[in-house]
C-alpha cells in the first residue's frame, strides 16, 4: 500500500512536471517565434515584356497661337494671333509627310500642321517636329515653343489659370480617322473635380477656353481622357497683368502620374526672398492617393543638388504648389519623388512687367537609345540633359541633315547643357536612360519642352498570361 | 489388427519445431496401437531432425523438402514409401495424439466397411477443453465451415459420426483407396476435399470422437492476410474442381467480378486487409488451370456416387443461423447516449441557424455570391466534375494537367444543388454558422461529455475569428476547411480504433487538405506523431489504420505533386486553391505574427480597428487569452495526454500560420499573394479549443468556477467576433451580390446554347502591365481554378503573350484569324476596378481604342464586366487531349476513384461497426489503459504460445482461460504475464479487458459473416468466438474475482440490483478508471472490481442479445447507462488519487443535480 502510494505520488509528480514543461515550451516557443526571422519563400510572377509593333508616327502641332475675344462683340470667339514656324525632320530611312488637320471654332480658316512618318520596318520612325511663335501684340506678347506630339488616350494638363488675366485655351486635336469623345476632369486647389465632355471629329482640332471648366481657379489641373480615338492635348496660355501682357506659352500634356520623375529646364531668373513673389514654382497633383512629395533642385550644369529638398504633403485630388524663390538665377532640374503617383509642372517667369515671358516645363521622361527631337526656331536653344542612371554615360547629338556629332559625357547623376542650332532636328543617342529638355532663353523670351522618346506610344508592355 | 498403418508426419521448420516434433513422437510412442511405420517429411532444413537420436529411432525415413511445400505435396512425397496395404495417417508436427487415438481410428475403419476415412477430434493444445476442429462441412456455395471450432468440449458433438470432411490433421485414410490430399488446394481445406472425394467414390468419412489429438488451434494466423488468401484460394480451387464441366468457364469468368464484389464487401465490412488476398486468390485460381484439371481428373477417376449424395451433409442456411449469432458482435461495453437532442446540441445548432439566417438572409435573394475569392460555379454538374478531373483546365490555351483536389470538393458541393450549382455556395454561406456549431459540438464529444461544454465548444468554433473573416472576405476554401476540421478531429482521434473511423477520417482529411494544402506539413507531422505514439503503445493495427488516414489525401494530391515537382516548383504545392485574391492579411513580421497569435488572420484587430480607430491595438490578443490559458493548463490535468495532443495541434497550426504568411507562391495576375494564414489558424484554434475543453472538463471541478471560466473564454471570443459579424449585416463585408457569370451576359448566353467557347480576357493591371487569359465556357469559375495555373510563374500552356500585345498595339494583321486559331471567339477588356490607377487606365483606354479599330472585331457592347468584342470569323474547335494525355487522365481518375471509393466503403457504418463503436467511450483519453485495445487480438495468442512453450504444464493448469486462449479471466498473475501493460492485479481493469475482448471479437466474427451475406448465404457465420466468448469469460471472471480481490465481496454487484439508483457512484470509480495506475481498484478497498461487469460483460452474458430481450429488461438496461454514463467519464469522480475526494465530489454533484 505504502509503496503504491509512493509510486502514485511519483507518477503524479512526473506528470505534473511533464505537463508544466510542455506548456512552458509552448509559451516560450510563441514568445521566441514572434520576433524571430522566419524563412520566406517568394515566387515572382514572370511577365513577358513585349514591345508592341509600331504604327505610323503621327505628330500634331498646336498650330496658330489663338487669341480669345479680340472681337469685342464676341467675347468667346477665338482668332489667330500668330502663325508659328514649324521645323520637322526624320532620321534614318524615314520620311515625314505633312498631314494638316483643320481647326474648328476659330474665325478664319486655319489648319494645324501635322506630320506622319511610316515606321522604319518594325521600329517606329525617328521623326520629330516642333513649332515656335513669337508675339508682341498689345494683348499677347512673348515667345512660345512646343514640340509636336503623338496622340494618346489620356493626358494631363498642369498649367494655366482660370483667373482674370489668364486667357488660356485647351487645344484638343484628333488626328485619327474616327471621332473622339473627350472627357475633361478638372482639379482645383480646393479639391473637388468637375467634368465636361467634348466631341472632337476626326481630323480636326477643337479649342476650349480653360476658364470654361476652371473659372476662378488659380491652379487648375485638367485630366483629358479620350475614348474612341486618341487625341493630342495642349495648353496655350497667356497672361496679362493689369493691362500689360507678360508672356505666352504653349505647353505639352503629361502622359501619366508617376512616383519619380524630373522637371528639366527650370530656369530661375529673379532671385527673391519672398516665396509669394517667386519666379519659379512647381504645381503638383496627386490624383489617386495622398502623397508626400520631395522636390530637390539640381544644377543643370553638373547635376549637383542645390539647397535642401522641399517636402510637401498632398491630399488626393487637391492641387498643391511649391515655390522656389531661393534659387539663384540659373538653369535647374527639379527631381520629384512621391509616395504616390503625382503629376507636376514647373512655372518660371522672367518678370512681371511688360515684355516679360513665362514658360511651363513638364516632366522629361527617361529616354534610352536613339530618339529624334526638333529644335524650334528661337533664341539661344540649349539641350538640358541629365543622367537618369547611376553610371556614367556619353550622349551623342547628331543633326539629322548631317553635321558634326556632339558628344556629352555625363557622370552618374550628372547633368549638362549643350548649345544647339535652332530650326534643326537632331537625334539623341544614349545607351543608358537620360532625360533631356530643349530650352530657349532670351530677353523677354522663355520657352522649353522636354524631349520625348520616339517610341513613347509603343512602350514595351509587360504581359502576365494565366 | 488387420491393416498396417503408415504415419506420415509433416514437420515444418521453425524455432520450436524440433521440440514440437519430439513431443509428437513422444505421443506416438505412447500410443496403445502404434503406427507400423513413420515417415517424417521435413519442410525446410532437416539437419536438426537428422541429428536427433530420438527421431532416428522413431522414424523409418526422413524426407527433406522445401519449406514452402504444402501438406498435400509432402504427403505425396512420402507416397512411394507407403505400402499398398497400409492405411495412411496424416500428422503434423503440432499433433499430440492421445494414447488411444490411433487405436480408435483404426477401430472406426474396421467397424464401418464403408468408411474411407476416420477423423479424430482435434483439441486445442493450449486448452484441452476446447475443440480445435471436429468435422467440417461447406455451404452450398462451397465455403468451408468448421462448425465445432472453438467450442468448449462437453461431448456435445460426440454423438455425431458423419461429416462431409474434417481437418486434415490426424485423418486416417483406409488402405487401397486412392485418396490423397490435393496439392492444388494450396494447403487449406485438404481434409474437407478428401471427405468430399471419399463420398463421391462411394465411401464416407467417419468421425471418431474418442480419438483425441491435441493440435495448434492456429489462432495466431487467423484473420491475417495470408490466412484469408489461403482460405479463398482453396475455396476457389474446390469450386472449379467440383463444378460441372459446362460451368467451369462461367466460374472462371466470374472470378474477377466476384473478387471486385467481395472487395467491396470486405471494405464495407471494415476488412481492408482481406482485399489484396481476395484478388491474389482470384488471380491464382485463374492461372491454375492444370491443377484444376488434375483435381477434376482425380475426382472423375474414382467417382461412383453422385453429387446429390453430398447435399445432405452441406451446412444449410438454417443451421448456420441456428448455430451462430448474427455476426455483428455483442452490445458489451460502454453505452453512451450521444445526447445531441437531450444535451441541447440541437438547440445550439438551431440557434446558430437562426443567427446564420439573420446575418445572411439577404444572400438568399442573390443568384450567386461574389466578391473576394468567390466566383460562380459551373452551371451543370457534368461540367463541375469535368473540372475536377485530370485533363484540360478551364483557363489558358492547351493547358492540360491535374485538377486541384479542391475542385473535386466543389463538385461535390455543387452537386448538392444540381439545378444551379452556384447557389450551393450561397446556401453554404447561410448554413456556415450552424454547420460550424454542429461540427464543433461533435468534435467536443471526443473531449467531454458535459452538454454545456459541448455547446460552448460549438459556439467558440462557430465564432472563430478566422472563420468569420473568411466568411466576410469571401474565402470559400477557408470556410470549407473550418467546417471540415472538426470532423477530421472527430474521426481521426479514433481512427486507430476501427477501420470505419479510419475510413471516415481519411476522407475528411483529404477534403480538409484539399481546402488548405498549406496544412499538409502540420497534418503529416501530427500523423507521424500519432503513428509513433501508437507504435510505442504496441498498437500495430492502430498504426496501420492511422497510416491509411493520409493515403487518400496523398493519392488525390499525387498528380499535382508530380506536376509541380517536375516543373521544379514543389513549394507551389502549398498554394491556396481556388481563386487567388490580393487582400490585406497578416504580414510576415512580428506585428503580423502577434495578430496571428491572437487568432486573427488580418491586421485590423478583427474589425475593432475600424470601430475604435485605435492604431496597433494589441489588446485584441486578450480576447483569445483566456482560451489560451485554459489550453495551457490542460497539460497538467489528469487527461494530460489529450491536453498535450491539443497543444501539439495548436502549435502545429500556429507554426503553419507563422510560416504561411511568408510563403508567396500564387499570383493574382501580376501580383504575388502570400498564403492565407486563416486556414492554419483554424487548425490552431481547434487545438486550443480542445485543450481548453480538457481543462474545463477535468481540472476545474467546481461547477461555479467552471462556469465562470467558460464564460470568460466565450466572452473574449464573442467580443472579438462582433465587428466581423456586424460587417456582414452592415454590408461592409467583401462578399457581395455576384452573377452567374464573370463574363458579359452575351457570352454566357452563347456558351450555354453552344459548345465550349473561348473568351480572351484582357485586363490592365495597376502597374500598367497587361494580364491576359483565355476563359473556356460561360464564366470563369471557382472549380476551374487550378493551382498549376495560379502558381505558374510564366505562361502556362501555349504562350500567346505577343498576340495579346499585338492586339492592343498598332500592328495591322489578321487578328481574328490568329485568335481563331486559339479557339477564341470573344475578347473582353475588363472594366476598371474601383481603385484604378493612371497607368491602368492609360493601358485600358489605349487597348480599347486599338481593339475598336481592328478589322473583324465586332464590338458587342460595353457591359459592367467590360467591353466585349466578337470575332467575325468562326474559331477552330478547342483541341482535345492527345492519346497519351487521355491515357494519363484515365489512369489518374481511375486510381483516385478506387482509393476514394475504398475510403468511402470503409467509412460507411455497418451494424457491426456501430456496435463496436458503442462499446468504447466516445471521448478519447478517458481510459488511457484501454488505449492499446486493438493490440490484444494479436498479442494474446503470442503470449499464450509463449506460455505453452515455456511450461507445458501451465497450459493445462489454467482452466479459467478464455475460450480463445485468452488469459484474461484468469488470475492476476497470469493477466500480468499475458499483458504487462494491462491493469494487473485489478479485477476491474480486467473486466474492462474482457469488455474489450468482446468488442474486438466482433471483428473476426463479422469478418466471416460478411462474405457469407455477400454471396447470398446466411448472414450468420462461424464467428463462434463472438457468441461464446463472453459467456465463459464472464463466468471465469466471476470465479476469479472473489479469489483475487476479496474486497469485491462488498462490491456493488448485489447492491445494484435492489437499489440501482445509488449503486453507480462507487461503481463508477473503477469503471471509468482513467488512471494510468491500475492498482487503484484493489487498493481503494472499495473493491468495485466487478462493478464494470454488470454493464460491460455480465449482462450480455445473461442476456446475450439485448435487442431481443423483453422490454423491461432492455428498459432497465437503457436506463442504466443513462444514469451512469455522464458520471462514468467524469474524471473527477474516478480520480484514483483520492477516492474519498472523488466520492465527495460525487455526492456534491448528486446534490447539485
Amino acid at each position: 500500500m505504502i509503496r503504491t502510494t509512493r509510486a502514485r505520488v511519483v507518477a503524479t509528480g512526473a506528470r505534473l512536471v511533464a505537463g508544466i514543461v510542455v506548456s512552458a515550451a509552448c509559451v516560450a516557443g510563441a514568445v521566441i517565434a514572434i520576433p524571430a526571422a522566419w524563412p520566406t519563400i517568394a515566387h515572382v510572377p514572370e511577365g513577358a515584356t513585349v514591345k508592341p509593333v509600331a504604327g505610323a508616327t503621327r505628330l500634331t502641332c498646336t498650330g496658330a497661337f489663338l487669341a480669345l475675344g479680340r472681337d469685342s462683340s464676341q467675347a468667346s470667339q477665338l482668332s489667330v494671333a500668330g502663325t508659328p514656324s514649324v521645323v520637322s525632320g526624320a532620321a534614318g530611312g524615314s520620311e515625314v509627310t505633312p498631314a494638316e488637320i483643320g481647326v474648328t471654332g476659330v474665325s478664319g480658316a486655319t489648319v494645324a500642321p501635322g506630320f506622319t512618318a511610316a515606321p522604319d520596318g518594325r521600329d517606329p520612325a525617328q521623326a520629330a517636329a516642333a513649332q515656335s511663335v513669337s508675339l508682341s501684340d498689345d494683348d499677347l506678347s512673348g515667345f512660345a515653343a512646343s514640340a509636336c506630339r503623338p496622340p494618346s488616350m489620356e493626358s494631363w494638363i498642369v498649367g494655366g489659370a482660370g483667373t482674370t488675366g489668364s486667357n488660356d485655351v485647351l487645344q484638343i486635336a484628333n488626328p485619327g480617322a474616327v471621332t473622339a469623345t473627350v472627357t475633361f476632369t478638372e482639379y482645383g486647389s480646393a479639391g473637388g473635380t468637375h467634368s465636361s465632355e467634348l466631341v472632337v471629329p476626326a481630323g480636326t482640332q477643337s479649342s476650349v477656353p480653360l476658364a470654361a471648366g476652371s473659372a476662378g481657379e488659380s491652379t487648375p489641373v485638367v485630366k483629358v481622357t479620350s475614348s474612341g480615338a486618341p487625341v493630342v492635348a495642349a495648353l496655350q496660355s497667356s497672361l496679362i497683368r493689369t493691362l500689360d501682357p507678360v508672356g505666352i506659352d504653349v505647353q505639352d500634356a503629361i502622359a501619366q502620374p508617376e512616383k519619380a520623375f524630373s522637371l528639366l529646364g527650370v530656369r530661375a531668373l529673379v532671385g527673391s526672398n519672398n516665396d509669394d513673389n517667386a519666379s519659379t514654382a512647381v504645381r503638383l497633383l496627386a490624383p489617386d492617393a495622398d502623397a508626400t512629395v520631395t522636390l530637390q533642385p539640381r544644377s543643370a550644369a553638373d547635376g549637383r543638388r542645390v539647397g535642401d529638398p522641399k517636402t510637401v504633403k498632398l491630399t488626393a485630388g487637391q492641387v498643391g504648389s511649391v515655390n522656389f524663390s531661393a534659387l539663384k538665377p540659373g538653369l535647374y532640374a527639379i527631381d520629384v519623388t512621391a509616395t504616390a503617383p503625382v503629376v507636376a509642372a514647373a512655372w518660371q517667369t522672367t518678370g512681371s512687367v511688360k515684355g516679360s515671358d513665362f514658360a511651363w516645363m513638364t516632366p522629361a521622361p527617361e529616354i534610352t537609345g536613339s530618339t529624334a527631337f526638333a529644335v524650334a526656331d528661337g533664341p539661344a536653344p540649349q539641350l538640358h540633359v541629365q543622367n537618369g542612371s547611376d553610371q556614367a554615360t556619353t550622349v551623342e547629338l547628331t543633326p539629322v541633315r548631317g553635321g558634326a556629332v556632339q558628344r556629352v559625357t555625363l557622370q552618374p547623376d550628372g547633368a549638362a547643357t549643350v548649345a544647339l542650332d535652332a530650326f534643326t532636328t537632331y537625334t539623341l543617342a544614349s545607351p543608358t536612360p537620360v532625360r533631356a529638355a530643349v530650352v530657349f532663353s532670351g530677353p523677354g523670351k522663355l520657352a522649353g519642352y522636354p524631349v520625348w522618346a520616339t517610341d513613347a506610344a509603343a512602350a514595351p508592355i509587360t504581359v502576365y498570361q494565366r | 489388427m488387420s491393416a498396417r498403418v503408415h504415419a506420415v508426419l509433416v514437420a515444418r521448420s521453425g524455432a520450436t519445431s524440433l521440440a514440437r516434433l519430439l513431443r509428437a513422437l513422444d505421443a506416438l510412442s505412447a500410443q496403445t496401437r502404434r503406427p507400423d511405420a513413420l515417415t517424417i517429411v521435413a519442410c525446410g532444413s532437416s539437419a536438426a531432425l537428422r541429428g536427433s537420436a530420438r527421431v532416428a529411432e522413431a522414424a523409418e525415413a526422413v524426407i527433406e523438402t522445401r519449406a514452402s511445400t504444402t501438406l498435400a505435396a509432402a504427403v505425396a512425397l512420402a507416397q512411394p514409401r507407403i505400402a499398398e496395404d497400409a492405411a495412411l495417417w496424416i500428422l503434423t508436427e503440432d499433433c499430440a495424439p492421445a494414447a488411444a487415438a490411433l487405436e480408435q481410428l483404426v477401430g472406426a475403419l474396421e467397424r464401418s466397411p464403408a468408411a474411407a476415412i476416420a477423423a479424430p477430434k482435434l483439441l486445442s493444445d493450449v486448452d484441452e477443453h476446447h475443440i480445435a476442429s471436429f468435422g467440417q462441412s461447406m455451404t452450398r456455395l462451397g465455403r468451408a465451415v468448421d462448425p465445432a471450432r472453438g467450442e468448449l468440449d462437453q461431448g456435445q458433438h460426440d454423438g455425431q459420426d458423419d461429416a462431409l470432411g474434417a481437418d486434415v490433421r490426424g485423418l486416417l485414410v483406409r488402405a487401397g483407396r486412392a485418396l490423397r490430399p490435393d496439392p492444388g488446394l494450396g494447403g487449406r481445406d485438404e481434409g474437407l476435399d478428401l471427405g468430399v472425394r471419399a463420398r463421391l467414390a462411394g465411401g464416407r468419412l467417419v468421425l471418431t470422437p474418442a480419438a483425441r489429438i491435441a493440435v495448434d488451434a492456429g489462432a495466431d494466423t487467423e484473420g491475417t492476410a495470408a490466412d484469408a488468401f489461403a482460405r479463398r484460394r482453396a475455396q476457389l480451387h474446390r469450386r472449379l474442381s467440383y463444378a460441372p464441366s459446362v460451368a467451369v468457364p462461367l466460374h472462371w469468368l466470374s472470378l474477377l467480378p466476384l473478387a471486385l464484389w467481395r472487395s467491396i464487401a470486405h471494405l464495407t465490412g471494415k476488412r481492408p486487409a482481406a482485399v489484396l488476398p481476395e484478388w491474389g486468390a482470384a488471380a491464382v485460381a485463374m492461372a491454375s488451370g492444370s491443377a484444376v484439371s488434375r483435381s477434376r481428373r482425380a475426382i472423375r477417376a474414382g467417382r461412383s456416387a453422385s453429387w446429390s449424395g453430398i447435399a445432405p451433409l452441406r451446412v444449410t442456411r438454417a443451421q448456420l443461423r441456428q448455430r451462430l449469432d448474427d455476426g455483428h458482435g455483442t452490445e458489451a461495453g460502454v453505452h453512451e447516449e450521444l445526447g445531441f437532442f437531450s444535451g441541447g446540441g440541437a438547440w445550439a445548432v438551431l440557434a446558430a441557424l437562426v443567427a446564420g439566417i439573420a446575418l445572411f438572409a439577404s444572400l438568399l435573394a442573390w443568384p450567386a455570391l461574389g466578391g473576394g475569392a468567390l466566383l460562380p460555379l459551373r452551371q451543370t454538374v457534368a461540367e463541375l466534375w469535368r473540372d475536377a478531373a485530370y485533363g484540360q483546365r478551364g483557363f489558358g490555351v492547351d493547358v492540360v494537367g491535374p485538377a486541384d483536389p479542391f475542385s473535386g470538393l466543389l463538385a461535390v458541393l455543387g452537386s448538392l444543388w444540381p439545378g444551379s450549382p452556384s447557389y450551393a455556395l450561397l446556401l453554404l454561406w447561410v448554413a456556415a454558422l450552424p454547420l460550424a456549431m454542429l461540427g464543433g459540438w461533435f468534435a467536443a464529444t471526443r473531449i467531454t461529455d458535459k452538454p454545456g461544454l459541448r455547446i460552448l465548444a460549438g459556439t467558440i468554433w462557430a465564432l472563430a475569428p478566422a472563420f468569420l473573416i473568411a466568411l466576410a472576405e469571401g474565402r470559400p476554401a477557408a470556410v470549407l476547411l473550418h467546417l471540415l476540421l472538426p470532423w477530421v478531429l472527430h474521426t481521426a482521434l479514433v481512427a486507430q480504433r476501427s477501420w470505419g473511423a479510419a475510413g471516415a477520417a481519411s476522407l475528411a482529411t483529404a477534403a480538409a487538405l484539399a481546402c488548405a494544402p498549406s496544412l499538409a506539413p502540420a497534418f503529416v507531422l501530427l500523423w507521424l506523431v500519432a503513428i509513433v505514439w501508437l507504435l510505442a503503445r504496441r498498437s500495430v493495427r492502430g498504426a496501420v489504420r492511422m497510416v491509411w488516414v493520409l493515403v487518400p489525401a496523398a493519392v488525390v494530391f499525387m498528380p499535382l505533386v508530380i506536376w509541380q515537382v517536375t516543373h521544379g516548383t514543389p513549394w507551389a504545392l502549398l498554394s491556396d486553391p481556388g481563386a487567388i485574391i490580393a487582400a490585406p492579411q497578416a504580414t510576415a513580421d512580428a506585428a503580423g505574427r502577434l495578430a496571428l497569435l491572437g487568432g486573427l488572420p488580418t491586421m485590423d484587430d478583427a474589425g475593432w480597428l475600424g470601430v475604435l480607430g485605435v492604431q496597433g491595438a494589441g489588446w485584441m490578443l486578450l480576447c483569445a487569452a483566456p482560451l489560451g490559458v485554459l489550453a495551457l493548463v490542460s497539460t497538467i490535468t489528469r487527461r494530460w495526454s489529450v491536453g498535450i495532443g491539443s497543444l501539439l495541434v495548436a502549435a502545429a497550426g500556429l507554426a503553419t500560420a507563422f510560416g504561411a504568411v511568408g510563403v508567396t507562391v500564387a499570383f493574382a495576375q501580376s501580383q504575388a499573394v502570400p498564403i492565407w494564414p486563416g486556414s492554419a489558424l483554424s487548425l490552431a484554434w481547434i487545438g486550443v479549443l480542445g485543450g481548453a475543453l480538457v481543462t474545463l472538463d477535468g481540472a476545474i471541478t467546481r461547477p461555479s468556477l467552471r462556469g465562470a471560466a467558460a464564460f470568460v473564454a466565450a466572452a473574449g471570443v464573442i467580443v472579438c467576433a462582433v465587428p466581423t459579424a456586424v460587417s456582414l449585416v452592415a454590408g461592409t463585408a467583401t462578399i457581395q451580390r455576384g452573377d452567374l457569370t464573370t463574363l458579359p451576359a452575351y457570352v454566357n448566353a452563347q456558351a450555354r446554347a453552344d459548345r465550349e467557347l473561348g473568351t480572351l480576357v484582357l485586363s490592365a493591371q495597376p502597374d500598367g502591365s497587361l494580364a491576359s487569359t483565355v476563359v473556356w465556357g460561360a464564366s470563369a469559375t471557382l472549380g476551374a481554378q487550378a493551382t498549376m495555373i495560379n502558381t505558374a510563374a510564366s505562361a502556362p500552356g501555349k504562350n500567346y503573350t505577343e498576340l495579346s500585345v499585338d492586339l492592343v498595339s498598332a500592328r495591322q494583321f489578321d487578328a481574328p484569324r490568329a485568335l481563331g486559331a486559339l479557339g477564341v471567339r470573344f475578347v473582353v477588356l475588363q472594366a476598371p476596378s474601383a481603385k484604378e490607377t493612371s497607368a491602368e487606365r492609360s493601358l485600358r483606354l489605349r487597348s480599347a481604342t486599338a481593339l475598336d479599330q481592328r478589322a473583324g472585331f465586332v464590338r458587342v457592347g460595353e457591359t459592367s464586366t467590360g467591353v466585349l468584342w466578337r470575332m467575325d470569323a468562326e474559331p477552330v474547335a478547342r483541341t482535345g487531349l492527345s492519346a497519351g494525355q487521355r491515357a494519363t487522365a484515365q489512369l489518374v481518375v481511375t486510381v483516385e476513384l478506387i482509393v476514394l471509393l475504398a475510403a468511402l466503403l470503409l467509412s460507411i457504418p455497418t451494424r457491426a461497426s456501430r456496435r463496436a463503436a458503442r462499446a468504447v467511450p466516445r471521448a478519447v483519453g478517458v481510459l488511457p489503459e484501454r488505449e492499446p485495445r486493438p493490440v490484444r487480438p494479436e498479442r494474446e495468442p503470442r503470449a499464450s504460445k509463449a506460455r505453452k512453450r515455456t511450461s507445458q504444464a501451465a497450459s493445462v493448469v489454467i482452466p479459467t482461460a478464455g475460450p480463445d486462449g485468452q488469459a484474461s479471466g484468469s488470475g492476476a498473475s497470469t493477466a500480468a504475464e499475458a499483458a504487462p501493460d494491462a491493469a494487473a492485479g485489478s479485477a476491474s481493469a480486467e473486466a474492462g479487458v474482457l469488455a474489450d475482448v468482446g468488442a474486438d471479437e466482433t471483428e473476426p466474427a463479422s469478418s466471416e459473416g460478411e462474405p457469407a451475406s455477400s454471396e447470398g448465404e446466411p448472414t450468420s457465420s462461424e464467428g463462434e468466438p463472438a457468441s461464446s466468448g463472453p459467456e465463459p469469460t464472464t463466468e471465469d471472471a466471476r470465479e476469479a474475482a472473489p479469489a483475487e480481490a476479496p474486497a469485491s465481496a462488498e462490491g456493488p454487484e448485489p447492491a445494484e440490483a435492489p437499489a440501482p439508483a445509488e449503486a453507480p457512484a462507487p461503481a463508477e470509480v473503477p469503471a471509468s478508471a482513467d488512471s494510468p495506475r491500475p492498482a487503484q481498484g484493489t487498493e481503494d478497498g472499495a473493491g468495485p472490481a466487478p462493478a464494470d461487469e454488470p454493464e460491460g460483460v455480465d449482462r450480455p452474458g445473461e442476456n446475450p442479445d439485448p435487442e431481443r430481450s423483453d422490454p423491461e429488461q432492455s428498459d432497465q438496461e437503457r436506463s442504466d447507462p443513462e444514469r451512469s454514463d455522464p458520471e462514468r467519464s467524469d474524471p473527477e469522480r474516478s480520480d484514483p488519487g483520492s477516492v474519498p475526494e472523488s466520492t465527495e465530489s460525487v455526492h456534491a454533484k448528486e446534490a447539485g443535480e
